[in-house]
């Protein structure tokens, strides 16, 4: 668990951090989000204190982290950046070997890590010994995430990881982060100035403006009952129902039948999105629609009428 | 192996200069054809070699330690404050010729070696702290972050990252600054150093082509020798 309690970060005249308060539970993926310069990485920045901080606490577990020697708390929390900040002279298992070899890792130890990590990521074993430089960007910020995760701390920083990628790799890697994050239960510090990402992978969402968090709650509860105009701008007005119906899964809102259903209707996978749900319907122009599940077995209808209030039975 | 092969053939002929210049007499005779002696022999070519190398040598080592040194100081946060002076004093430096450096050392330090390895010191050390600046520099911001973010302490994000990302920068500033002292030192004979510059010094007092060009050839082969084993050492490490 990691706490922020009045936390301020000065810098000359300007407050960065303005006397904030956070909770992240242990397991929990907390995402910063706000504008740029509203504060978010410089949060991130004081937890794992590569920036001192002016007054208030970060505990983590009840332990002040001022407690820690710097690079011992850092060594225990992973890293990911923008930009990977991957060593360039360092080939891929060098790089992921990093911080498990400041650990005194042996090397038997540090060797099966790495083959773990890359099929993790869904990486090439040969990947291992290419340079930085012969990767993909989609490639080198699985290398980065895989890295920062290499000595597999209870802690993961992440501060806008996907940013410099495009949309599809973007979408790819977030869909990759929900998948590690599902089976591993890292305690997530995750900072990003998009939204819909935001949305997509929080368990919770702190949003930051001018140094100050302005609500810490769900994605269900920012959409529904926005704190201050604020937060209710920043979130879309227009499409608001479209990012509350991409919440939740179709199986939250389907009624389920053993029957055998009509094999001519359109079908969609369980997991699949309430949004996706809605798309399909429009575009095939039906009222309803197949849920299938993993080995393709018909388990439920969903209807036009049922798309709303999948947040109330979640 | 092929890169190896410049230096190897640059070396050859250098010794093949330094030990058989009595094989090119007719040649310069053809140059100077009124002298009696068109042959350098105040002093052996080979003892002139080795004085004018060693000081290089000697004093780029100098040069190297303390120009990369003072590059790395600052650049820390400790010494960020001289970091303008550094690079203000490294581009007015090299507007300062070797000549007039000697011409101030000698009232100093007298003449001989003193002042022609002060004045290869001061003239060599501006290019390879000009170049530890840039190569220091020019490290992603991003990767010394993620450095310093997992736990690398400071003197290991040097050791480990930025130079190693900076070494082929700091040493294409050392090749510069070795080259040009190997052509700059000739000037030391001057001041009563013993360097290859001497039967240059000597053919021109006395107009003797002759001495000038086995000297000037000397000096030239021995640039060329210096570049060539630079070059194939940053090949090497370009591939690393």
């Amino acid at each position: 668990m990691i706490e922020l309690q009045d936390l301020s970060c000065q810098f000359g005249e300007s407050r960065a951090v303005d006397r904030i308060n956070l909770t992240i539970n242990t397991g929990e993926l907390c995402v910063l989000v706000g504008r740029s310069g509203c504060g978010k990485s410089t949060t991130l920045r004081l937890i794992n204190r590569l920036i001192p901080r002016s007054s208030g606490q970060i505990r983590i577990d009840d332990q002040d982290v001022e407690q820690f020697d710097a690079r011992q708390l850092r060594l225990g929390m992973g890293y990911a950046i923008q930009g990977t900040g991957l060593f360039p002279h360092w080939t891929v298992a060098r790089n992921i070997a990093m911080v498990p070899r400041l650990l005194g890792w042996s090397r038997q130890r540090i060797d099966t890590r790495i083959r773990e990590l890359l099929e993790l990521f869904d990486l090439d074993p040969a990947t291992a010994a290419r340079y930085p430089h012969q990767l993909s960007g989609g490639q080198a910020q699985r290398v980065g995430v895989a890295r920062s995760l290499a000595a597999d701390p209870p802690i993961l920083l992440m501060d806008e990881p996907f940013g410099a990628l495009d949309a599809i790799t973007r979408e790819a890697l977030q869909n990759e982060m929900l998948r590690i994050q599902s089976t591993l239960r890292k305690t997530v510090v995750f900072v990003t100035h998009d939204i819909d990402e935001a949305l997509k992978l929080g368990d919770r969402i702190a949003v930051m403006d001018q140094g100050q968090i302005l609500q810490h709650d769900t994605p269900s509860t920012l959409l529904r009952e926005p704190a201050s105009e604020f937060v209710d701008r920043l979130f879309g007005t227009g499409d608001r129902g479209l990012k509350l119906a991409s919440l939740y899964p179709v199986s939250t809102v389907m009624t389920p039948t053993k029957d055998a259903v009509s094999t001519s209707m359109t079908t969609i996978p369980h997991d699949e999105s309430v949004r996706q749900a809605l798309s399909l319907m429009v575009w095939h122009d039906t009222h309803a629609l197949t849920v299938m599940d993993d080995r393709r077995e018909p388990i439920g209808v969903v209807r036009w009428d049922q798309l709303a209030g999948g947040d109330r039975n979640a | 192996m092929r890169n190896a092969l410049a230096p190897t053939l640059w070396l050859a002929l250098l010794a093949g200069l330094t030990f058989a210049m009595p094989l090119l007499e007719p040649l310069l005779a053809w140059i100077e054809p009124d002298r009696q002696s068109v042959l350098y022999q105040r002093e052996s070519l080979a003892a002139l070699l080795l004085n004018h190398s060693m000081l290089v040598v000697g004093a780029t080592l100098v040069a190297a330690l303390v120009g990369i040194g003072a590059g790395i100081a600052v650049t820390r946060p400790g010494g960020r404050d001289f970091l303008p002076l550094a690079s203000r004093l490294a581009s007015i430096g090299q507007t300062f010729p070797p000549v007039a450096v000697l011409a101030l050392a000698v009232p100093m330090i007298g003449f001989g070696n003193g002042p022609t390895l002060l004045a290869l010191m001061l003239y060599g050390l501006l290019p390879i702290l000009r170049n530890t600046l840039t190569g220091l520099d020019g490290v992603a911001p991003a990767v010394k972050e993620a450095g310093t973010g997992m736990g690398l302490s400071r003197p290991a994000l040097l050791l480990q990252v930025e130079l190693p990302l900076s070494k082929r920068v700091i040493l294409a500033g050392i090749r510069t600054s070795m080259t040009i002292n190997m052509a700059t030192a000739a000037i030391g004979s001057t001041v009563g150093t013993q360097t290859l510059g001497d039967p240059v010094i000597a053919g021109l007092v006395n107009g003797n082509t002759a001495y000038v060009l086995q000297g000037a050839l000397l000096i030239a082969v021995l640039a060329l020798f210096t570049d060539s084993l630079f070059e194939t050492l940053e090949r090497r490490w370009a591939i690393a």
